[in-house]
């Protein structure tokens, strides 16, 4: 392909300013990846970029450097330069967190603009003056409104990372307000992992003679992914799920369920069973979702139990497995979710979960990246061996969470047995897919 | 180009105005460094903003400003009142000061740089503030118009040279009105070289404790120089802010949005700036009605809520003179017996637990106006306390107000110690942090060392009283970091001992301490050991025994208890019919002793009778207390008295024998000391 004559360039061929290819190398960036190569001379051109980009394909260096080196060359005052909107508050951060790497050189100031943070800390920060706002369009809209001096009048470039999420109900009021205030002589990047129409219909009122960047054909998973999926019944699902987290314990694997309840109830059971397992979910306060994520990042913890949160755009290093323990009913998340693994070139597995009432879903998942997986392997009776030791260790963790609580939600008491009731309530329970976010 | 050229000059003006004292002082000296660097294309950070063109700036638009300033509905920073439509006779007047001040700025290049901006326009680097722990009181200079007394400071020495008849600092406008009311009063001196030090000392922005102040309440000339003088600070304080934020106002206007927003930070989180903590509500009223006086009549031309600052910190005798007269013949008998600066102290409104704020707008000043939009806080210690503990445990409360306080003043220190110095701790250590809220202040106009958290780096503190004890003293040592660094002044004492009845011999009893940890322990166990088998057996009564604290009260108590032995208490909790029964049973000699505080004294003032032989625990604080104490002796049989004491009593030991004999006292061999004269 192509991309072999590409691999050669450096940072600097695309035209970067002297301490931004420098940063780069710092960080260990040797070659640009495909979607930068791509993208960013037709960003230093000034034209606006729609990148259609698979997760882990480096978006975020493909629309930060370029504005750093804008930034680099604007005349002073060159504060609220830029603005990123993300859907998630950990994807904020960690796009944060990538441009004061490369701008360290040269002295860029970021101010993360997120829900569940302090809002007086967060507008001392905007009072020094950052360069680079990055946020959750719902706390910007709020500083935009309650902090006196915050404008973005002067905004030269805004991007629109995860596009497609960031234009689901729940943002899509703000963000509008949001481009309310921001002038319309600006340079915009889109970035969406998929392509809806919601997003094309952004494309035509953001921007102008877009340049359009797909770094992968339309919803595939990269080469080095092995996908399988396993067919069983409903009641077997805990079985198989410790079942294959023992069979690969040396392994750090991400679990996604349906529901935030599911997360605490998997991994008080995989607790119980010796199993270092934490849970992410968007009950839980953010402080509290970033230290779970730390505690995955370090090691501390190999198996995360998540929501959809978790899907996108998180760059957790070397995720070996991901087991989808409920299959998405929106097949695009998939994409999302098997994402989380097989990163930057890497390998890895992904598993799915499947049971007599999601089959349905996991068919159409199959017609979407247009290929048959494979089975994935096991003894029914081997596994059936676990048996016993599950289902004592999901009693504990049942009269635990009884204990403490639980949550709103009734019915994880009886969790085997209400299977069938919680995938009927499915159609009102999708709202339990969404987070607060404020 | 013309940034460049300016530029310099200020930094020549920032030399002049500490006199040209030396060009090696790395104060002075950073202004020209930076300046330099900025030549320099930077290293470290490219995208930085170079702020140093900003005094230059100022000085360039001056002239245009005035232009501006004519339009009074430019108020973007909220600080102006718009409600009040004006003749603009009295604003115009203001601008021309402006002018005038402007123009010999422009021609003088820049001579008069105040204080106020030199102080809060000072970037402070990381090594200043580590350097905040190592600060040593370096120089001295004797204290004008006080015998005995001297300043010492760290830091440069700001008094040395210092020409304390020009009112530099002091805005124009201010210092007129203040000759004009020193005129009309009739007073002689229009004002003492004591009170011009004082002045140019808060003026230097400096930290100051001053411990020798000689109180309204104690016999003598009421002494209000150095009232007035930290009222027309504060006032300049209030004004000087008010004037910048009008000045930025006015620019940025004109300037509109495309300007460097940098070089307009002129605000705080939240608007109060200066922070009064008074003892009493009659003493707030003292202060508010000279503060009210001490404003050009300009800016008062009403006085809001006047009616209810007299009910509310007014004591009776100022207002309802009917009241007074139909109480006169029951009242005035009863109180004779007091000593006067008792009455003069207590007689007023006695209320510990207030709060006020005090707004300026341009021609009125509000009394009683929301905390967060007061420009001074008048406040006691307690009520902020509890303020400060409600935001604690309720989150729709907070203390933002206190964010923002850059001149703290705490006047009748050794008062407010008497009530509760903790409460004072618990108000300063809250005191310049980060607000809990969103306070509606336009963020880009906030100061940046408010951003940098740096804020109590920058608030000067005065703290003012008749004596000083450890607490203060503990907090004026730690509580306070102001880069600009401290003033104090140090005292020797005559001692008072020359008011005791000649006849008294008093036993100076020193016991062995080895660190302030075991002192408590130290005094209690010496008198266990040596004074209390001294009086146990002992048939005769009337012995009282005088502490001065409330903890070492308890201690005796208990002691007492434990050894059966046959007591009375007067302490500063004991009940009215209590303490006239122990009075009784004392003189009656029911009771053989008798325990006193120094605060029970303070509250009550006393005249025990019965008194055979006194043993003083520990030193009164205020030393006014010992003759009025000792004396209580008078025409007992044996006519002695015995006082504890070590070496970590020397301030209290001081001022009532005097400095020198005390130094003696305390290093000397020998433990037991008899003065009688």
């Amino acid at each position: 392909m192509a991309e072999e004559s590409e691999e050669l360039k450096t940072f600097k061929d695309l035209g970067l300013a002297e301490p931004l290819a420098e940063a780069c190398d710092k960080l260990g960036w040797k070659n640009p990846l495909k979607i930068q190569v791509e993208a960013i001379p037709a960003a230093l051109q000034g034209k606006d970029v729609i990148g259609l980009a698979q997760t882990g394909s480096g978006k975020t260096g493909a629309f930060a450097l370029p504005i750093l080196h804008a930034l680099l060359e604007a005349p002073r005052p060159n504060h609220f330069f830029a603005c990123v909107l993300s859907p998630t508050r950990e994807l904020a951060i960690q796009i944060a967190e990538q441009f004061e790497a490369l701008g360290c050189e040269i002295g860029v100031k970021c101010a993360v603009l997120v829900g569940g943070i302090d809002m007086v800390q967060q507008s001392i920060k905007i009072a020094k003056q950052p360069h680079i706002i990055v946020g959750t369009p719902g706390r910007v809209l709020d500083h935009l409104k309650n902090t006196k001096g915050f404008s973005l009048s002067r905004l030269k470039y805004l991007v629109l990372d995860e596009a497609d999420r960031l234009l689901n109900e729940d943002f899509e009021e703000s963000l509008n307000d949001i481009l309310q205030e921001i002038p319309r002589e600006r340079r915009t990047f889109l970035f969406s992992a998929t392509m809806t129409k919601k997003v094309q219909k952004l494309q035509r009122v953001c921007l102008r003679n877009p340049v359009k960047i797909e770094a992968a054909s339309k919803y595939s998973t990269v080469d080095t992914l092995k996908q399988q999926f396993r067919f069983l019944p409903a009641k077997h699902k805990d079985c198989y799920l410790v079942y294959i987290l023992t069979e690969m314990s040396a392994t750090t694997s991400m679990v996604f369920t349906r529901t935030c309840d599911s997360t605490r109830l998997l991994a008080l059971i995989l607790r119980n069973l010796g199993l270092k397992a934490i849970p992410i979910n968007g009950h839980m306060s953010q402080s509290k979702r970033l230290g779970a994520l730390n505690k995955f990042k370090s090691g501390d913890c190999n198996i995360l139990l998540c929501t959809d949160v978790a899907s996108r755009g998180l760059d957790i290093p070397a995720v070996d497995m991901v087991i989808n323990y409920d299959i998405p009913t929106n097949s695009k998340d998939y994409i999302h979710r098997v994402g989380r693994t097989a990163r930057a070139g890497r390998s890895g597995v992904a598993i799915s979960l499947v049971n007599q009432y999601e089959l349905e879903w996991y068919i159409q998942i199959e017609k979407l990246i247009g290929k048959k997986l494979p089975e994935y392997p096991a003894q029914e009776a081997e596994v059936l061996l676990l048996e016993e030791r599950v289902s004592e260790a999901k009693r504990l963790a049942v009269t635990k969470i009884k204990e403490t609580g639980g949550k709103k939600r009734r019915g994880e008491g009886d969790y085997a047995d209400d299977d069938v009731d919680k995938y009927l309530g499915l159609k009102d329970g999708r709202s339990s897919k969404k987070f607060k976010r404020r | 180009m013309t940034k460049s050229r300016t530029a310099p000059t200020t930094s020549n003006s920032k030399r002049k105005w500490k006199e040209g004292k030396s060009e090696k002082k790395v104060k002075q000296s950073k202004g020209g460094k930076k300046r330099k660097d900025t030549d320099v294309p930077k290293s470290h950070s490219m995208l930085k903003d170079d702020h140093d063109d900003v005094e230059g700036f100022d000085n360039e638009t001056t002239r245009s400003e005035v232009v501006e300033s004519q339009h009074p509905e430019n108020n973007e920073s909220g600080l102006t009142e718009d409600s009040d439509t004006e003749d603009n006779v009295e604003f115009s007047h203001s601008d021309e000061e402006d002018i005038k001040i402007n123009d010999q700025l422009t021609s003088e290049n820049s001579m008069h740089l105040s204080s106020f901006d030199l102080h809060l326009q000072h970037n402070l680097s990381k090594e200043e503030i580590e350097n905040q722990g190592n600060l040593k009181f370096n120089w001295e200079i004797p204290a004008i118009g006080m015998s005995n007394s001297k300043w010492i400071g760290t830091g440069e020495n700001i008094l040395e040279g210092l020409n304390i008849n020009s009112y530099d600092g002091l805005k124009e406008k201010l210092s007129e009105h203040w000759m004009d009311v020193y005129k009309s009063s009739g007073s002689k001196d229009i004002s003492s070289d004591k009170q011009k030090l004082f002045l140019s000392l808060c003026n230097s922005y400096r930290d100051i404790l001053h411990c020798s102040k000689r109180p309204f309440y104690l016999k003598g000339l009421e002494d209000t120089s150095i009232m007035d003088a930290y009222i027309m600070h504060s006032l300049n304080h209030v004004f000087r802010t008010r004037d910048c934020v009008k000045k930025n106002d006015a620019k940025l206007t004109k300037v509109g949005e495309t300007a460097d927003i940098d070089r307009f930070r002129d605000q705080g989180f939240t608007r109060p700036k200066v922070l009064i903590l008074l003892p009493l509500a009659s003493i707030v009223y003292r202060v508010v009605k000279r503060l009210i006086q001490l404003t050009p009549s300009a800016y008062k031309a009403n006085v809001e809520h006047m009616d209810r600052f007299a009910t509310k910190f007014g004591s009776e005798e100022h207002d309802g003179q009917k009241e007074n007269d139909l109480e006169a013949d029951y009242a005035k008998p009863q109180n004779l017996s007091k000593p006067s600066d008792f009455e003069a102290l207590f007689s007023g409104n006695n209320e510990d637990d207030f709060m006020m704020g005090i707004k300026f707008t341009r021609k009125t000043i509000k009394l009683f106006s929301d905390f967060h939009t007061s420009d001074i806080i008048v406040a006691s210690a307690l009520c902020l306390t509890n303020k400060i503990e409600e935001a604690g445990s309720n989150k729709d409360k907070d203390v933002d107000f206190l964010s923002s306080i850059e001149v703290l003043i705490i006047d009748h220190a050794d008062v407010i110690a008497m009530q509760n110095w903790s409460h004072m701790h618990t108000v300063i250590e809250h005191l310049n942090r980060l607000p809990s809220k969103q306070s509606g202040t336009n963020v880009m106009r906030i100061r940046p060392w408010y951003l940098d958290n740096y804020a109590r780096f920058y608030r000067q503190t005065i703290i003012l009283g008749c004596y000083s004890n450890p607490d203060i003293n503990a907090s004026f040592n730690h509580q306070c970091f102001n880069y600009e660094g401290k003033v104090k002044l140090v005292s020797e004492y005559k001692g008072v001992l020359h008011k005791v009845l000649p006849q008294i011999r008093q036993i100076y009893e020193r016991f062995d301490v080895d660190s302030i940890v075991d002192a408590d322990d130290a005094r209690f166990e010496y008198f266990v050991k040596k004074v209390f088998p001294r009086i146990k057996d002992s048939d005769q009564g009337g012995i009282m025994l005088f502490t001065n604290s409330y903890f070492e009260f308890i201690r005796i108590r208990n002691f007492l208890k434990s050894q059966n032995a046959s007591f009375c208490l007067l302490g500063e909790y004991t009940t009215q019919s209590d303490i006239s029964r122990a009075r009784l049973w004392f003189y009656e000699g029911t009771r053989k002793i008798m325990l006193y505080t120094e605060r029970s004294h303070f509250y009550h003032r006393y005249k025990i009778r019965g008194v055979q032989n006194l043993i003083i625990y520990s030193l009164p604080e205020r030393k006014e207390f010992y003759p009025e104490i000792v004396n209580m002796l008078d025409g007992s049989d044996n006519m002695a008295c015995t006082v504890l004491f070590s070496f970590l009593d020397k301030l209290r030991l001081e001022r009532i024998v005097g400095t020198a004999p005390a130094k003696r006292m305390v290093a000397a061999k020998k433990g037991v000391f008899v003065f009688c004269d």
